[in-house]
């Protein structure tokens, strides 16, 4: 069994019948991206998180967002030291490798927004000092859905920065009844042993790198994006940075699969979590996000 | 470039040396082969065994001695055989220090140079067909040093391709290239080797040449031939006797007059004359060749005004007439008979000339003696002494035409009457397959004028006499039989009819190749473009050249432009689109948002039929299109792809399979 198999395995001793977004979560892993779940609370989205790093081997930081947290709070401080006579930098939580930020849209705008510049760039400037975050660097948000109160929703420009967007659902009927019958899953989160490692992870990052995809499935991004940007069901039309996700993030999964190439059906499989939070439904259309997936996915031809 | 394939292209390189210098074994020092096995040799331990290139000073030796090679071998370094000799050694002692790629080309663009010389030596179409597959090898060696290890045949089809796009800017630099005269001339090789008539005359001169089989000339009449028997080629007039060989008084020969007017009733025909070492022309008497740079004299001779160097092709219009116009016939030169041998003859033309007053009825006397004296029509005649006409006449009595023509010529100038010796060929043999007329070595033939007052230069053939048949049937009815006749020649096949056929046939070819291609001198040049542009001006010309260039570079530009859009279209994608559209036919749709593998796992539950078909076209377009591209597998998985993009195909093939087994 391939390192893949197993660690999914590990996982579903924790998360039953998930293995899918288990996959997906390590996907997003592997290609250096963050990502955000997002769902209804008690589904299993923390439990997901800390076997997920328990097994990963990374160090690891929860976060518990709320409307008060100040940036400072994720980023760190500099305090004076009366005996040595100076300011010293304390580190805040986001100096880690495994970032688990609960309920990301309870924050306020400025605290999000600090942690999303961090995501992005790996680094963090605190009181004009760049400091550089620890590799790999992995953060994996939860959010309600914001219809639920008391919820800032993120940004569109933010969203952007997450690389997959995936929910969890409530479990199927036997899974259910067998977390129901098994008691805390908590309990046994301790019982996991940590699968990989940082340098691992680093070494199987850069193997993503090398994945080869052709210029028959790179054109198959290109019409996928292009089609979101002349159709008029989507308010605006896929970036860049989407594309580039995409691939990154189909690269991964075709590692994950044990291929050295990217097929279609990688992008295909991707396209709902990496671009339904980087679309939105046109004023006038009905559709809502696993809708406007569905029409890019029947309408834009895999082969011309 | 990898060891083991720079080896590959070497081992090509040395096939291209080989088969480049090969031909010209025939006319170089055999040793030259052993130089190149041993330089060949000592290149390959070089490049597989690590021996040393030699030192500068063994070079230099080696070169020196290269050269003296070829001096002792040819007595000389200034000959065009030597010359070649020279250049065959410095390609192949190049091998001796081929270092870097740019050697490699040097020694290859040597090759080709070297192929052209061979042409030097003969132009047959046989030679042709050789240089151009020489060209091939170094074509196909040229191929091996730019790409990697290939298969002959697969570099052989590009060489064809490129080859073939090549031709048409070859045709049109053949038709519009300028045709500058040379430089320089060299003495042409084969001089010595190859027979032809030479500008003095002695007895058996005739006979050996006779035995040669080579070509003289070729005549294509415009109309109706007229007979063999009247076809005297006339060339050179002899007037001039030492006492033993006739030769020609350059003075009176180089006499310009004007060329006669021939009336309508005229023979119009071509002649193509091999190449060979004279200035003269052979005419039908009385005629007028069409061509600016040649010349009529006294003695009624065509000459040309430079030497006949290579194959030349003129015009003639020709009149028969009995007698050539000659005021001054009877000057001493015609009559000088020099020293006093040939005691014999010599009084018997007294006594002629004594007892018969008119010069015609001397003629006929000696006429008359020719045909009642039993002459042996040979081409073996004993050999003569110094009183060789009274040998011939009235010992041995065995002679070839020259021996009846000079001693003719003799008699009448003793008798008092103006005579000279006339050489030229006498016949030919009809190619009836494309109705030309061969006249060859063995046509050759001499015979008198004797000039009588009023009528000028009347032709008498005292062999006509003797041996009618070889006026009126050719040399070859009379001779066939004779042991000695073209004895030196392959065409003495000549007595199997399938032989002659052939061999008419190849000289067919051979005609055709020396009138369209190899006297496609700038005489022709010019009126072949007039005849296509009415005239010659630079406007003209200009819109030729943009017309004949422009075209085949607008279409080369046009594909050459159409290609990149022709690569960037995905082909696999293509067939295996077609596939899909099969299959659509036969009631299986692909929905375009469909990848591949979705919609193999789609028919393989709806219509499991095509399950294994669509399963081998889904993995061939997979390899083709999202694999990593190996240039090879690629063009086979594609090929395959193309070759089964219909399920017929397939179904075919595995139910003959089925059925096999």
């Amino acid at each position: 069994m391939d390192i893949f198999a197993q660690l999914t395995a590990e996982i579903s001793r924790v998360v039953l019948g998930k293995d899918e977004q288990v996959r997906q979560a390590l996907c997003c892993l592997l290609a250096r991206g963050h990502l955000l779940i997002e769902d209804v609370p008690g589904v299993g989205k923390t439990t997901l998180s800390q076997a997920f790093a328990k097994v990963t081997g990374l160090s690891y930081q929860r976060m518990q967002f709320t409307s008060d947290l100040l940036p400072s709070d994720i980023l760190g401080v500099s305090i004076f030291d009366r005996n040595s006579n100076a300011f010293h930098f304390h580190a805040g939580p986001v100096f880690t490798q495994f970032l688990l930020v609960d309920e990301i849209n309870r924050a306020s705008p400025k605290t999000q927004s600090a942690l999303l510049e961090a995501m992005a760039e790996k680094q963090v400037t605190v009181e004009g000092e760049t400091r550089i975050l620890p590799t790999p660097f992995f953060v994996m948000a939860t959010q309600n859905p914001w219809f639920q109160s008391g919820t800032f929703p993120l940004p569109e420009s933010q969203l952007d920065r997450f690389l997959m967007r995936i929910s969890l659902g409530y479990p199927d009927e036997q899974s259910e009844r067998r977390l129901l019958a098994g008691g805390d899953p908590r309990l046994v989160i301790d019982e996991l042993r940590p699968l990989l490692n940082a340098e691992k992870i680093i070494a199987l990052q850069a193997m993503v790198d090398k994945i080869e995809i052709r210029d028959s499935v790179l054109s198959y991004v290109q019409r996928l994006i292009a089609f979101t940007r002349q159709d008029s069901h989507y308010a605006f039309g896929l970036s860049t940075r989407a594309a580039l996700a995409l691939i990154q993030a189909a690269k991964a999964w075709a590692m994950l699969d044990g291929r050295e190439y990217v097929l279609p059906d990688d992008i295909q499989l991707l396209l709902e979590p990496v671009a339904t939070h980087r679309l939105k439904p046109a004023a006038d259309s009905h559709d809502d996000g696993p809708d406007l997936i569905k029409r890019l996915l029947s309408q834009v031809p895999v082969v011309v | 470039m990898k060891a083991s394939e720079s080896r590959h292209s070497i081992l090509w390189l040395l096939l291209a040396q080989l088969s480049a210098m090969l031909p010209l074994i025939a006319v170089l020092p055999v040793w030259i082969v052993a130089v190149w096995g041993a330089s060949a040799w000592w290149y390959w331990r070089i490049i597989s065994a690590g021996y040393q290139f030699p030192a500068a000073p063994i070079k230099a030796l080696l070169a020196v001695a290269a050269v003296l090679g070829v001096y002792l071998s040819f007595a000389s370094l200034l000959a065009l055989e030597a010359m070649v000799a020279i250049l065959i050694l410095a390609l192949i002692l190049k091998l001796l220090e081929l270092k870097t790629e740019r050697d490699q080309w040097l020694v290859l663009m040597l090759s080709y140079f070297v192929i052209a010389c061979g042409l030097l030596f003969s132009q047959q179409i046989i030679d042709v067909v050789l240089a151009l597959l020489q060209i091939t090898v170094l074509l196909l060696a040229q191929q091996a040093m730019n790409r990697d290890k290939t298969k002959a045949v697969i570099m052989l089809r590009s060489v064809g391709v490129m080859a073939l796009q090549s031709l048409p800017l070859m045709l049109m630099l053949f038709v519009i290239f300028p045709r500058i005269g040379p430089l320089w001339t060299m003495p042409l090789p084969g001089g010595q080797g190859i027979t032809g008539m030479s500008d003095s005359l002695e007895f058996g001169d005739i006979a050996r040449l006779s035995q040669s089989g080579e070509l003289a000339f070729r005549v294509r009449f415009e109309g109706e031939p007229p007979s063999t028997e009247s076809l005297y080629w006339r060339g050179l007039v002899l007037d001039q006797f030492d006492g033993r060989r006739w030769t020609r008084n350059a003075w009176p020969a180089r006499n310009k007059i004007p060329a006669p007017a021939v009336s309508a009733a005229t023979v119009k025909y071509t002649v193509t004359l091999e190449p060979a070492l004279h200035e003269w022309l052979y005419v039908l008497p009385m005629g007028t060749v069409d061509r600016r740079d040649v010349y009529y004299t006294t003695q009624h001779q065509w000459l040309s005004k430079r030497p006949i160097n290579g194959r030349v092709e003129y015009e003639v219009s020709s009149q028969f007439v009995n007698g050539l116009p000659d005021g001054n016939g009877d000057e001493r030169q015609n009559l000088q008979l020099a020293g006093g041998q040939n005691a014999q003859a010599r009084a018997l033309a007294a006594q002629w000339q004594e007892n018969i007053a008119d010069a015609s009825d001397r003629v006929a006397a000696a006429m008359q003696f020719f045909e009642s004296t039993p002459f042996e029509y040979t081409l073996t005649p004993s050999v003569l002494g110094p009183n060789n006409v009274d040998e011939f006449l009235f010992s041995t009595r065995q002679g070839y035409c020259e021996h009846f023509a000079g001693s003719f010529v003799f008699l009448m100038r003793a008798a008092g009457v103006p005579a000279r010796i006339v050489l030229g060929y006498q016949g030919g043999e009809f190619n009836k397959r494309d109705n030309y007329l061969l006249v060859h070595q063995s046509d050759a033939h001499a015979w008198a004028e004797v000039w009588l007052k009023g009528q000028g230069w009347v032709r008498v053939d005292p062999t006509a006499t003797v041996a009618p048949s070889r006026i009126r049937l050719g040399a070859e009815a009379v001779l066939k039989s004779q042991s000695g006749y073209l004895k030196d020649s392959f065409i003495s096949l000549r007595r199997f009819e399938w032989a002659t056929r052939l061999r008419l046939f190849v000289d067919n070819i051979n005609y055709a190749w020396a009138r369209w291609v190899l006297n496609f001198d700038s005489d022709t040049q010019a009126s072949f473009l007039r005849g296509i542009l009415g005239e010659i001006n630079p406007q003209r010309m200009f819109i030729a050249i943009m017309l004949a260039g422009g075209i085949p570079l607008t279409l080369v530009a046009f594909f050459s432009l159409r290609l990149p859009s022709q690569k960037g279209e995905d082909l696999a994608a293509k067939y295996y689109l077609l596939s899909c559209k099969a299959l659509a036919r036969r009631g299986v749709q692909r929905q375009a948002g469909e990848t591949p593998e979705q919609f193999l796992a789609r028919v393989k539950v709806e219509s499991p039929s095509w399950f294994d078909w669509l399963a081998m076209q889904t993995k061939l377009f997979s390899e083709c299109s999202y694999y990593s591209q190996q240039s090879e597998a690629y063009l086979q998985n594609l090929q395959k792809l193309k070759r089964f993009r219909r399920p017929r195909k397939w179904l075919e093939q595995t139910s003959r399979r089925g059925l096999e087994r």
